[in-house]
């Protein structure tokens, strides 16, 4: 597997065609894994034939199956959307096609989105390609196992508390999440919507600097997405200067060992490159997964009220209307879409909503806040992705709280609306383990141009070796 | 700290519960929700609601019309449509006329 740019320069001599290279990506989607929940070959092909040029001219493309493709079923891995079929295309759909992208396929999550280790879904768990007995992270682990195995080149996730850096962290693989209202969220189905970001899942910084440059920008279809230009990906290969990384040492406690010292390594490589570092501190760190749950929760209760089975759907004909709805949403939804709905219209009840829902909403403002005021001192923030490597498959499955506890380092970025990359920092055993770069708002060039300086100056050798020599 | 009401709560949230789903939702709702009081703890200023800060104001779109999804389109994924409705059950009975 190659970057997109090598590929580009072998399309160019004609060492391979854009059809061979769907073929061999084909061939490697492997069963056994579960990332995909649909396999789109037939619109794959249509494509081919198109030979449509572009930045992502013949490149196979994984899509979270979240985010719409008209035409194309979207399950959000959940019962409850069961046979719908979207009449049209999300925005970043509509510019990955007019660049020539190929979509292989639509890849499992936990239903809607709703999880950290793509266990929680419909049709089934999602494996680590890395070791078949843990997760691959969630939610956009199908995404994540799809690039790491090497049946797509790049691939599309969301990220609503770190859905993308996540399962990033557990392949081996860069996840970007970028700032809020750097990508349009029309057509990708809503969890929280003043936290949800489409993400990039790719195998180095350059490629998901190509396709966050294809995909980046305003839409009139999504009043949130920002007039920002995004400055030319090939900046990316430009080496920081003058620039200070921030150490906040709350995000290097709770953590393991090995994941202390593989991401101090990485900071000491940056560190003989010149770059200066500094320890600072985000003391409201250890509220963002209780703030986190209030406000992804109260948001999705509000967002998943819309499946009932009238318009679209799994529809369940009861004695009345309200039974309809009931019995649909009581077939259609997994117990842990339930609880977090319950949950959500607890703290949203007149009873409940000023002890809970505002004032994490205030809570957040406290974050954010404190971001800013360390984005004073320092350019960047490194911490680890994850507290520990990927877990095993049906550890954490039966412990809501549990379930939560990779949060800590990622959903902070979504509270604040800030852009943070995860990158390979090693290997722990036989398992990747990443660091993440969180940056100042719209700042997505530059927390990948440390990925990339990172990549020069020590390359990720776990890549799985199946993988790299197809 | 008082027990959640999981009967009220479904029904808010329009989500039918069968006794065992009840109970263990009950049980996993009370340790959730006494996971996130801890929120409490912290010193809050009352600034005003907002969801984010940003420096950009909300861009418009210009105002023009667009071509909209086709009734069909729309329809194409209801379960009962009728004549270009959407449908759910009776909702009046003949009695009550």
């Amino acid at each position: 597997m190659k970057t997109i740019l090598e590929y580009r320069e072998l399309f160019k001599k004609q060492k391979i065609t854009p059809i061979s290279l769907f073929e061999s990506c084909l061939k490697k989607i492997n069963p056994s894994l579960n990332a995909y929940i649909t396999v789109t070959e037939e619109l794959a092909r249509k494509g081919l034939k198109k030979e449509t040029k572009g930045k992502l001219r013949g490149i196979p493309i994984a899509i979270k199956d979240n985010i719409n493709i008209k035409g194309v079923p979207t399950t959000c891995a959940s019962n409850v959307l069961n046979g719908f079929i979207p009449p049209f295309s999300a925005t970043v759909i509509e510019r990955i096609e007019k660049n020539g992208g190929i979509f292989i396929g639509k890849t499992n999550l936990d239903e809607f989105g709703m999880g950290s280790s793509t266990e929680r879904s419909y049709y089934g768990p999602t494996k680590n390609p890395f070791d078949e007995t843990k997760v691959p992270g969630g939610s956009s682990g199908g995404s994540a196992a799809a690039v790491a195995s090497g049946s797509a080149v790049i691939s599309l996730g969301s990220d609503t508390g770190g859905s993308v850096r996540q399962p990033a962290s557990y392949c081996g693989l860069v996840g970007l999440k970028p700032t809020y209202g750097r990508v349009s969220r029309y057509g990708l189905v809503a969890f929280g919507s003043s936290l949800d970001q489409i993400g990039i899942i790719g195998r180095s910084a350059v490629d998901v600097g190509i396709m966050l440059e294809v995909i980046a920008g305003y839409d009139p279809k999504d009043s949130t997405s920002s007039k920002k230009e995004i400055d030319d990906y090939s900046k990316i290969n430009e080496t920081p200067k003058n620039i200070t990384i921030g150490i906040p040492e709350e995000y290097f406690k709770q953590i393991d060992m090995e994941v202390h010292s593989t991401v101090m390594e990485i900071k000491s490589k940056i560190e003989k490159e010149g770059i200066s570092f500094k320890s600072v501190s985000l003391p409201t760190t250890g509220y963002i997964i209780p703030t986190y749950q209030v406000l992804s929760y109260a948001e999705a209760s509000s967002n998943l009220a819309r499946y009932d089975g009238v318009r679209y759907g799994l529809r369940k004909n009861g004695e009345n209307f309200h039974d309809t709805i009931r019995k649909c949403r009581n077939e259609g939804f997994l117990p842990e879409v339930k609880r977090r709905i319950l949950v959500g219209t607890f703290v949203l009840s007149s009873e409940a909503i000023a002890e809970y829902y505002e004032r994490a909403d205030l809570i957040r403002r406290l974050i954010t806040q404190e971001f800013e005021d360390v984005f004073k001192e320092v350019d960047y923030l490194l911490t680890p992705a994850t507290p520990t490597p990927a877990f095993p498959i049906g550890e954490r499955t039966d412990d809501p709280i549990r379930m939560h506890v990779p949060d800590r380092m990622t959903a902070g970025a979504n509270l604040a609306g800030l852009p943070a990359v995860v990158a390979p920092a090693g290997m722990i055993g036989k398992l990747p383990i990443g660091y993440q770069i969180i940056g100042k708002p719209f700042d997505e060039i530059g927390i990948l141009s440390i990925v990339r300086l990172v990549e020069k100056i020590a390359p990720f050798e776990g890549f799985l070796k199946e993988v790299q020599d197809g | 700290m008082k027990e959640v009401d999981i009967k009220h709560l479904s029904k808010l949230a329009n989500i039918e519960l069968d006794r065992e789903e009840e109970k263990k939702l009950q049980e996993d709702l009370n340790k959730i929700i006494k996971y996130i009081r801890q929120i409490q703890e912290v010193e809050v200023r009352q600034n005003p609601n907002t969801t984010h800060r940003r420096s950009e104001a909300l861009p418009l779109r210009n105002d023009k019309k667009e071509k909209p999804l086709s009734v069909e389109e729309v329809l194409s994924n209801a379960k009962d449509p009728y004549k270009n409705h959407f449908t759910i059950n009776r909702m009046v009975n003949e009695d009550d006329s």
